[in-house]
């Protein structure tokens, strides 16, 4: 008798305090990501010296360079590649590349279309504008290249 | 029968039945996908459940890099699966094999077995991402019912 | 010593049966019950278990042989990737092994040990908690899995805030610490483990004082103290069973032999008690951090210290304790930036033994409950498996069987085989 009168109890509190669950965009909005919470890095322009060192210390290979000098070259990313781990901003010797910069890429980021997502992070110089779109569609078009091939192999 | 069809993929668009497998991975994604069905993001608020069975699901979340071992497994678990069926992508290590791209036994990505309809970046993805992700492909999806008659027959034997 | 018929013979099919058996059944790679491919015969007797067996290999990534090729700094974000739930402890036994070889292991301010034992174990809480939800939902009471799994996200809330991911935290470096523990993040987060610590001492009255648990837990799956010593558990699943053995206490690393915490152990053997171990250590640990936090008030020291890419040759092995048992690491470094070989044994492949062990002559409906019991990790796990040429013979050697062949080899110097 004593243990239905505590089900009882706990079950008319639960009532009262009504349901836990919200609507995503709800949840969002009451529970924000953090500000300095990890995602895709981002490159300040006036700071990069065009080393090369955040390309040497990626676990991935997902960092891509093409350089003169230190005053023109271009860097491009693999977007699905990267896993947000942060060695590119620890190894960085003038604080130029940041992963904690943007909360909203933790929670919008997915594609359709996984083998062409490049991203051009930075161009300085001479290799700015046509040499960097023409960069890119290289590289997209050697992700399509490569999507062909896999289908062909999937038969 | 036309309208028959498209009820039904709207049925299943709607509400949709969820079965999860592991090709390999290291379980980071898969304690997120089973914890966006917990209290705090709930799936089932919008009718997704988690199922064991393969011939009663609609959608299969992968994740992992495919190593030569599980390949095969996963392609059965797919024939079995009854049309329309789709298949999402959660994680990095999906994509291109992710960390693990130029390991031993590693296929590098789920794409060389199984036709792909969304991937989900992330290193573990956010639950809130892949409810997003969900939601946006099965928006997507909705709109153009003829490109799924197109998908019908996989071509494996 | 009674006879004890070693396991994982068998390799894919169930023809290797005992003679008493009736029949088999397999739990495949895909498997409503499991988060992870592995696959299990069981021989059965009506609706007893006579034995069971285990075939692992599904997450072979080749992970040891793929860091031979990646520097060392890179191999820093490729180790904790091999678990992603114990993937701080990974990380953290590995930058200790290249502490020790390149020399920096005293360089390493107070600060920065203490924020490497607050993230593990905070990693320990996490863990614990998502098995014994999981547990429960196993035995058939799944309100406690989303009561448990909603209070796990107070743990996740707070390492987010300090990491920057909910999962893999990646704080460890060699050298020390990638980030700080800012002060005005402090009294939010003592404020949740408060809340925290509550929930937890809620779900250890349900767990030991409610009917409906009791009855699927108590008196299942025995592993008494001498079957314990013959097949050597390690981690929780010993320590419910009478061993006291914890590699905290008996080889400290870190600060632990600077702090005060109580070892927990139970003897009953069932697996009531490893549930029990688990619950309390939760409550052990959320004590831990928070005298960590009372301590970095008062320590002020630099974060990283400065390691060069190539490490000198020399080797080293380390160890911690891992939420699931002892994790071993054993490293050697040759002069250059990769390493020459690496080598991880994981906690769960001493546990399997003493599982198979446990499910001799128990129900088959009790089957889930007993496999969940040692907080099964295949993606850690990895084995040898030896393919004889000549014959095509296919062998697989458990713990015991490599042991003698080794030290016989070495002993008459004579080939392994």
């Amino acid at each position: 008798m004593k243990k239905v009168l505590v089900m009882g109890g706990e079950a008319l509190k639960n009532q009262a305090k009504g349901p836990v669950t919200k609507h995503v965009l709800k949840q969002l909005a009451d529970h924000p990501p953090p500000e300095d919470i990890r995602t895709i890095p981002k490159i300040d322009e006036e700071r990069c010296i065009m080393c090369g060192t955040c390309i040497n210390v990626c676990p991935t290979h997902c960092l891509g360079i093409e350089k003169d000098n230190k005053d023109n070259g271009m860097i491009w990313i693999l977007r699905p590649q990267c896993m947000w781990c942060g060695h590119c901003q620890t190894y960085c010797p003038k604080d130029a590349i940041h992963i904690d910069q943007d909360a909203t890429l933790s929670y919008t980021l997915f594609s359709f279309n996984v083998r062409q997502d490049f991203d051009m992070l930075v161009a300085k110089g001479s290799f700015k504008g046509d040499v960097a779109d023409k960069k890119l569609q290289e590289l997209i078009e050697e992700g399509g290249k490569k999507l062909k091939e896999i289908e062909e192999f999937r038969g | 029968m036309g309208w028959l069809k498209k009820f039904g993929v709207n049925c299943a668009v709607r509400s949709p039945w969820v079965i999860h497998m592991n090709a390999g991975g290291c379980n980071g994604c898969d304690i997120e996908i089973v914890d966006a069905l917990t209290p705090r993001h709930d799936l089932e608020q919008y009718g997704i459940t988690l199922r064991g069975t393969p011939r009663q699901a609609d959608v299969l979340l992968i994740t992992g890099p495919v190593t030569a071992q599980v390949a095969e497994r996963v392609k059965r678990v797919y024939e079995q699966m009854p049309l329309p069926k789709f298949v999402i992508a959660v994680g990095n290590c999906c994509t291109s094999g992710g960390v693990f791209q130029e390991c031993p036994f590693v296929l590098g990505g789920i794409d060389h077995v199984l036709p792909i309809d969304a991937w989900v970046y992330g290193c573990p993805p956010r639950p809130e991402n892949i409810v997003h992700a969900v939601a946006t492909l099965l928006g997507k999806l909705k709109e153009d019912l003829i490109g799924i008659e197109k998908k019908e027959i996989p071509q494996e034997e | 010593m009674t006879e004890y018929r070693s396991r994982f013979r068998s390799l894919t099919d169930g023809s290797d049966a005992p003679e008493d058996a009736d029949h088999h059944i397999f739990i495949g790679p895909q498997h409503p019950w499991a988060e992870e491919p592995a696959h299990f015969i069981i021989h059965l007797k009506g609706e007893r278990v006579v034995e069971a067996d285990i075939r692992i290999g599904f997450n072979l990534r080749g992970i040891e042989k793929a860091m031979e090729n990646r520097t060392w700094r890179q191999n820093v974000m490729l180790v904790p990737r091999a678990c992603g739930i114990c993937s701080a402890v990974h990380q953290n036994v590995y930058v200790r092994v290249v502490d020790r070889l390149a020399g920096v292991e005293d360089q390493i301010s107070e600060r920065a040990r203490l924020i490497r034992m607050f993230s593990l174990e905070a990693e320990r809480i996490h863990s614990h908690i998502l098995w014994y939800g999981i547990l429960a939902h196993d035995a058939g009471f799944d309100t406690m899995l989303h009561i448990t799994w909603r209070d796990r996200e107070i743990i996740m809330d707070i390492m987010e805030d300090i990491s920057g991911n909910r999962v893999n935290y990646s704080i460890n470096l060699p050298g020390g610490v990638r980030r700080d523990i800012k002060p005005e993040l402090v009294p939010s987060v003592r404020e949740r483990l408060k809340k925290l610590r509550k929930q937890v001492e809620y779900h250890r009255k349900v767990f030991a004082e409610e009917a409906s648990i009791r009855n699927r837990l108590e008196n299942v799956g025995i592993l008494t103290k001498e079957d314990a010593k013959k097949t050597s558990p390690n981690g929780p699943t010993a320590r419910g069973s009478g061993l006291p053995y914890d590699v905290r206490k008996s080889f400290p690393y870190e600060l632990y032999d600077k702090i005060d915490w109580d070892l927990i152990y139970y003897t009953e053997g069932d697996v009531l008690a490893t549930t029990l171990v688990r619950v309390d250590e939760t409550l052990v640990s959320i004590d831990i951090m928070e005298r960590c936090l009372d301590q970095l008030e008062t320590t002020q020291g630099e974060l990283l210290a400065r390691v060069k890419p190539r490490i000198p040759a020399g080797r080293y092995m380390a160890r911690a304790e891992a939420p699931r048992g002892e994790d071993v690491h054993y490293g050697i470094a040759d002069g250059t930036d990769t390493p020459e070989r690496y080598k991880i044994r994981a906690p769960s492949l001493g546990n399997i033994d003493a599982t198979l062990k446990r499910m001799d002559g128990e129900y088959i409906a009790d089957m889930p409950v007993i496999l969940r019991s040692y907080d099964p990790c295949f993606s850690c796990t990895n084995r040898v498996m030896i393919i004889n040429e000549n014959t095509g013979e296919k062998m697989i050697l458990n713990q015991d069987e490599f042991a003698r062949k080794a030290i016989k080899a070495k002993k008459y110097n004579r080939p392994f085989f």
